[in-house]
């Protein structure tokens, strides 16, 4: 082999091991985070009584903001569904963005829509407003219809329409459960100084769902929904929860986080030049309050659920990841001035260092570990014991965390009641290693290489909607 | 250049070809299957265990339900009760009353926290013992079941060093229109100053009218700190106590802090008369943004017709919570009329929504 190869061999080996043993170590720190602190939070929920806590009053009202593009499959049932939310005091602005389909027509007919005059509280600027329509039936239900901006400008113009001290970001297809309101205010009333507050997304395919509220759960027939299934728990009770733990979250889903509206419109809303709007709030969030010095929490709870229809299909799925590593790498590269700077305490020093290298920069070298090992097995130097011993860890170490993230959700909210469905998802554990995960590495290069290039837009999610028969 | 990533990727060549980090990775792949096992036997235990649990609980509540509905009913006496309840389900039968208590008033709570009394005294045990939620758990139990029996050892929770602990006392003390213990409550509400203000001020109102007198005393005493007094000024807006205008105007006409001052002009927008009118106008003129909208919003309670000359204004506020104070305001002291009148032709949005509203 010529000595540039070996170099370059070499070097790929170094980075990949590097690679897995931080990433591992990470996944170890915050399942074990997340172990610890969901007992606690499983504990803590006995004694709170959610409704008793609303009931008493003092719990301050809240402001969803739904954008809708193109959502008439699922808009009236997902805005019924927000009208049935048990919170004591709550507004509904749903931001039709330039719809090109029937979402205004639906919404209009089923809401008895009229014309309302309702002023922007802020000055974020926005594509213009075309009309702002109010529910004739129901008094809190407010439609702003505006000229095609994004999710983010969409937001914006709730945020500046927004006349409430808290406000709730979702995307239009999000359907909350019906306490989830009164759940997630909760750590903005126990501790002041919250600034925002994410929820659990979890997934909504195959689940039975009648009058906006889901009344059984079960697994998604599809195996690539499956996969997803795993992938958020992991991504949320280990994930976030862990962050959450170690004080360090750096994303609230677009699908369900609830903000401070004064600190954000002073931060200038959400930012219009990314497709990850959602984690690009919260880094400025904690930039502009580490900054300036000012008191802050943002955390994650795990009780608040928000259910969402993932994709089904591999092409959509594959733009809607390529879409989230666009998001990411905008993100982190945008506020690199954060990175490994104590300024920015766990965030600049552990979190951020951990999406920037592992997150951000993990596919590259997930993907050169898989070329180097296809090199070399072409090279017939990879049909060793010790490379197969590699990747046997590699694939131990991606069962016992996928695995763990199952045993966290039992240990906390046994959402699957059936069985089945829970060896379902050990066999999942296994099972994404072979295929799914290597081509979830190929579409986050696709991400990346997107972002460098530019890339902007959402591409589309075709949806089937709440009541579909696969979810009969 | 290429020494070192060479050198490394010899060293990495020489480590692979021992057969100690061979043996390691075996020991690794074997602790991670040992690992994903026992995670997954952990789970099944898990859901194994809460069916158990769920199934015996289901049991309970079913033999318990029927017998009680009858003694709340005096179709039978409450001596029929112990004996159906084993001596290790003792914990949980508190539980169950717990449960049932939730969606009981008057005469029917006080029976079946009668009822609860012979397993109390194991519910109180773990309020000072165990782990904090098992402590504000069993507080919240003798809250709703026997709080006049157990007032002191609820009382004494109010002084757990956990922060859930002492806030449960809180919660369970508030629930009872009870002077002495709002001012307990009062006088720790340091403990309490990472929460919400508004939240606080809501458990506290729930105390009732009793609350008044500390309240007011605190809002008026300039040593307490100022998150305190912000929060007896909201609390004292919720209950719409109207002797606390008096030091709510002095707080205004002060001046001092700003949160604080907007706090007191809530208060005087819910309670205030004609007589705090000139501290309200002064604050309208406030550098603060917050002050200003607060001070047009207490004006259309306190003020009369002749505020138009200082309302108007204020629809030119660059602040639009103050343009929208003012323009309720407006309406409020002269109706659509005056408020039309006073902004003009050229009304803004804000004032049309108001004018809508």
């Amino acid at each position: 082999m010529p000595r540039a190869g070996v170099w370059v061999l070499g070097a790929v080996y170094v980075i990949v091991v590097a690679y897995f043993v931080l990433l591992n170590l990470f996944y170890l720190l915050t399942s074990l985070a997340a172990f610890a602190a969901l007992r606690r939070y499983a504990r803590r929920l006995k004694v709170l009584d959610t409704e008793e806590l609303i009931a008493g009053g003092g719990a301050p009202p809240i402001t969803l903001i739904a954008p809708a593009f193109n959502e008439e499959a699922t808009c009236v049932e997902a805005t019924r569904a927000l009208l049935t939310l048990r919170y004591p005091e709550y507004e509904i602005l749903v931001v039709n963005d330039g719809s090109r389909d029937a979402t205004l027509a639906r919404l209009t007919e089923a809401f008895a829509l009229v014309p309302a005059v309702r002023a922007p509280m802020a000055a974020v600027p926005t594509k213009p407003v075309r009309a702002v329509l109010r529910s004739a039936r129901h008094p809190a239900l407010w439609v702003i219809d505006k000229e095609n901006g994004g999710k983010s400008d969409a937001l914006n113009v709730g945020l500046n329409h927004c006349r409430t001290p808290l406000f709730c970001a979702l995307d239009a297809d999000s359907l909350l459960e019906r306490d989830a309101l009164a759940r997630v205010v909760r750590p903005f009333l126990e501790r002041k100084d919250t600034v925002a507050v994410g929820g659990i997304i979890r997934i909504v395919n195959d689940c039975a769902v009648e009058d906006g509220t889901v009344t059984r759960i079960r697994l998604p027939k599809k195996l690539l929904a499956r996969f997803q299934v795993l992938e958020y728990l992991r991504a949320f009770l280990a994930g976030r929860m862990g962050w959450a733990a170690l004080d360090a979250t750096l994303i609230i889903s677009g699908a369900f986080g609830l903000f401070r509206r004064s600190i954000v419109v002073q931060a200038g809303g959400f930012a219009t030049d990314t497709v990850g709007e959602d984690m690009e709030l919260v880094v400025r969030l904690h930039r502009a309050c580490r900054e300036r010095g000012v008191p802050y929490r943002i955390t994650f709870i795990p009780d608040p659920v928000a259910w969402t229809e993932c994709p089904e299909t591999v092409r959509v799925l594959g733009r809607q990841r390529d879409r989230w590593q666009r998001g990411l790498t905008e993100v982190l590269t945008r506020h690199r001035r954060m990175l490994l700077r104590p300024r920015f305490g766990r965030i600049g020093l552990l979190a951020y260092p951990y999406f920037f290298f592992l997150e951000m920069l993990g596919p590259a070298v997930e993907m050169a570990g898989y070329l180097a090992f296809v090199v070399l097995l072409a090279m017939g130097r990879g049909s060793g014991p010790y490379t197969w011993a590699l990747l046997a860890v590699a694939l131990g170490f991606g069962v016992a965390l996928s695995v763990a993230a199952v045993a966290l959700e039992e240990l906390s909210f046994r959402r699957y009641p059936r069985i089945r469905d829970v060896v379902g998802l050990f066999g999942l554990a296994v099972a994404e290693n072979f295929g799914y995960r290597q081509l979830s590495t190929w579409w986050r290069i696709r991400g990346m290489i997107s972002a460098m290039r530019g890339a902007k837009g959402w591409g589309t999610m075709t949806r089937k909607g709440f009541g579909s028969e696969a979810a009969r | 250049m290429t020494a070192p990533p060479a050198a490394l990727f010899a060293v990495a060549a020489q480590a692979a070809a021992a057969s100690d980090v061979a043996t390691a990775l075996s020991l690794v792949i074997a602790a991670l299957v040992a690992a994903s096992l026992l995670f997954a036997a952990f789970t099944l235990y898990l859901r194994a265990r809460s069916t158990r649990a769920a199934a015996r609980w289901a049991r309970l509540e079913e033999a318990w339900t029927g017998p009680l509905l009858d003694v709340l009913a005096g179709d039978r006496p409450a001596s029929d009760l112990p004996a159906r309840v084993a001596r290790r389900d003792r914990l949980r039968f508190a539980d169950f009353l717990v449960r049932f208590a939730r969606r009981l008033r008057g005469p029917e709570l006080e029976q079946v926290g009668r009822i609860a009394v012979p397993y109390l005294q194991a519910v109180a045990a773990r309020a000072t013992a165990g782990s904090a939620e098992v402590r504000a758990r069993s507080l919240l139990t003798l809250g709703l079941l026997q709080p006049g029996r157990f007032g002191a050892a609820i009382t004494g929770g109010l002084d757990d060093p956990s922060p859930l602990v002492a806030m449960t006392a809180a919660r369970v003390l508030a629930r009872r229109d009870a002077a002495q213990h709002v001012k307990a409550i009062l006088a720790r509400l340091h403990r309490f100053r990472d929460w919400n203000p508004g939240f606080l001020a809501s458990l506290i109102a729930g105390a009732g009218p009793a609350a008044a007198p500390p309240l007011r005393a605190m809002l008026a005493d300039p040593r307490q700190p100022v998150e305190s007094r912000i929060v007896a000024a909201e609390a004292l807006r919720q209950l719409h106590d109207l002797t606390a205008a008096a030091p709510a105007a002095a707080i205004v006409a002060e001046g001092a802090d700003h949160d604080l001052v907007a706090a007191a002009l809530r208060l005087l927008a819910a309670v205030g008369s004609g007589a705090q009118a000139p501290a309200v106008r002064e604050a309208c003129a406030s550098p603060d943004p917050v002050v200003r909208a607060q001070a047009c919003a207490a004006l259309g309670a306190v003020g009369a017709a002749s505020d138009a000359a200082l309302l108007g204004p204020a629809l030119a506020d660059p602040d639009p919570w103050v343009v929208y104070h003012a323009a309720r305001s407006l309406k409020t002291i002269g109706g659509a009329a005056l408020l039309e009148a006073a902004a003009g032709p050229a009304a803004g949005p804000m004032v049309r929504q108001v004018l809508a509203e």
